[in-house]
């Protein structure tokens, strides 16, 4: 029989061809962010976003404020509770206002879904919140026994418990009211300990060692950019719930 | 290929579509049911906002959620309520989207212009939408959808809102992008479905009906439909279909499975003949 065979160019050509359509290195989370700032700009990735931005600000100032009275007396507690406010509303009022919108099945059949939006903003209002923090700590009333590390740790680490936490609801359940997971998550670390004795849980703020407090607060930063890698990479979830079911 | 293989979709225990296989290729499919029948569950489980209970949905073998991005990347969709930022211009609006469907800036800015002149809306693509009428809301629903160039195009009820001559273009208009992709379109207007598509897809009882030409599936009903003008005559077994005025009387038209009336004449059957007569049992 006379077979014809490839050349050894041929072949190696052929083999090329398959590992270059085969081998595809996977995006990491930075190369997926950079890809969506490039093609969608600020502009579009905050779309519709400047009122809950704003509202959320003006929610962080009022809260600080109508805990004023008891700052001296609940100095921990309340920046303990004040560091996720931005968040939590920014998240929540942006999602309420995206699933609202009728574009909303639209979106999540495009190349970047609602939800990779949402992880891109997710991250900036962290960053947001983390710039929040640390001006409250560094304007909060200086006293004797007032230390920065500690109240700079406190907060970045109520932040990141509860956007981590958030996060992880919002995306491993698929319940219809699953955006409001940031503010029963804020509400369940934050407020329900100074309801229940807010005396014991400043006392408890005040006196674990910084060392834990960081600690906490690192890892609830790790466990929130993973969080953030699932969120963009969801490809399995309905939709239906929301708009036209 | 897009195959649908034995798909099933609950909600809870109520059963939207059950055991349904189909598949694509180029051409226009028209889905037909009454409301509730199934056709907009069928078509969020092909744009990936809803998925099967069980069975799978395939593009060339493989399996529609494991594509991801490369699937949403070949897809072109106008949802049944189709939302739009009323302070937008049209090519604001697709310029937007082309952005989400990762269109580049350039590429965009041309196809944006290009597919709202297709649609006649190129006197006006500057102009914010908020005095646009449904009809020309529709029509830049219909230009965004086709912006990524897609191998499969799906409309959900796009013909509603329109006037009669924009269904005319409407349809031209499928006829012309049906060439080298895949088009489903679900509607109500059965006379849509009857002129451009090449197969129709029909539920009935939240299962697979029947899935063939228009012309096959208007053959069902060959030798059975009537017409008369004595209304009186038209009781059981006789099914009423529909009734026009014609020089001050009333026309009806029929099914007749057994003996008909001496005064009633023979007609070819259409789409909405079968359409009004499968679903005899439903409401419509």
């Amino acid at each position: 029989m006379n077979i014809i065979k490839p050349s050894p160019e041929e072949k190696e050509k052929a083999i090329e061809y398959i590992l270059s359509k085969g081998l595809s290195k996977p995006k990491n989370l930075w190369d997926i962010f950079y890809m969506m700032y490039r093609s969608l700009g600020l502009r579009y990735l905050f779309l519709d976003t400047t009122e809950p931005i704003i509202i959320s600000v003006a929610f962080m100032i009022g809260f600080v404020l109508l805990c004023s009275s008891s700052l001296k007396q609940y100095i921990n507690a309340v920046l303990f509770a004040t560091a996720p406010v931005f968040f939590v509303f920014a998240v929540l009022l942006t999602e309420i206002a995206e699933r609202i919108n009728l574009l909303y099945e639209l979106k999540m059949t495009c190349k970047y879904t609602i939800l990779q939006i949402t992880a891109f903003r997710v991250v900036c209002f962290s960053l947001i919140g983390t710039v929040l923090c640390t001006l409250i700590s560094l304007l909060a009333p200086f006293s004797g026994d007032y230390d920065i590390v500690r109240a700079l740790s406190l907060s970045l680490c109520a932040l990141f418990l509860c956007s981590s936490l958030s996060i992880f609801i919002m995306r491993y359940f698929n319940w219809k009211w699953n955006y409001f997971a940031p503010i029963m998550v804020w509400t369940a670390i934050c407020l329900l300990p100074i309801c229940i004795s807010a005396k014991w849980w400043e006392s408890f703020l005040s006196r674990v060692p910084v060392a834990i407090t960081i600690s906490v607060a690192a890892v609830a930063f790790v466990l929130f950019l993973k969080e953030i890698k699932k969120l963009v990479n969801i490809q399995i979830r309905e939709v239906g719930y929301y708009v036209g079911s | 290929m897009l195959a649908v293989n034995h798909v099933t979709k609950k909600y809870g225990k109520f059963v939207a579509l059950e055991d349904i296989t189909l598949e694509f290729t180029r051409g226009v499919y028209g889905l037909l049911s009454p409301n509730g029948g199934g056709k907009t569950t069928l078509i969020k489980m092909l744009v990936t906002l809803l998925f099967p209970t069980c069975g799978e949905i395939l593009w060339e073998g493989i399996e529609i959620t494991k594509l991801g991005e490369q699937y949403r990347d070949i897809i072109g969709y106008l949802p049944q309520d189709f939302g739009y930022y009323k302070n937008q211009t049209p090519r604001q609006f697709l310029n937007y989207l082309a952005a989400l469907k990762g269109i580049d800036r350039n590429d965009a800015e041309r196809r944006a212009t290009e597919f709202l002149q297709l649609v006649s809306l190129g006197d006006v693509m500057d102009k914010k939408m908020r005095k646009f009428s449904g009809g020309m809301i529709q029509r830049v629903g219909i230009a965004q959808a086709m912006l990524n160039d897609p191998k499969i195009l799906i409309l959900d009820e796009p013909t509603s809102g329109l006037d009669p001559k924009e269904r005319v273009r409407f349809r031209n208009l499928i006829s012309e992008l049906s060439k080298d992709r895949i088009v489903i379109l679900s509607t109500h207007i059965v006379s849509d479905v009857e002129t451009i598509a090449n197969r129709v897809i029909m539920f009935k009882d939240h299962k697979l009906f029947c899935n063939d030409s228009p012309s096959n599936i208007c053959r069902t009903l060959s030798g059975k439909v009537y017409e008369t003008w004595d209304i009186k005559s038209v009781t059981q077994p006789y099914f009423p279909l529909t009734q026009r005025q014609e020089d001050g009387r009333t026309l009806v038209r029929f099914v007749c499975e057994t003996g008909c009336p001496t005064a009633a004449r023979q007609v070819t059957p259409n789409l909405e003949d079968v359409f009004l007569y499968v679903y005899r049992d439903e409401v419509i």
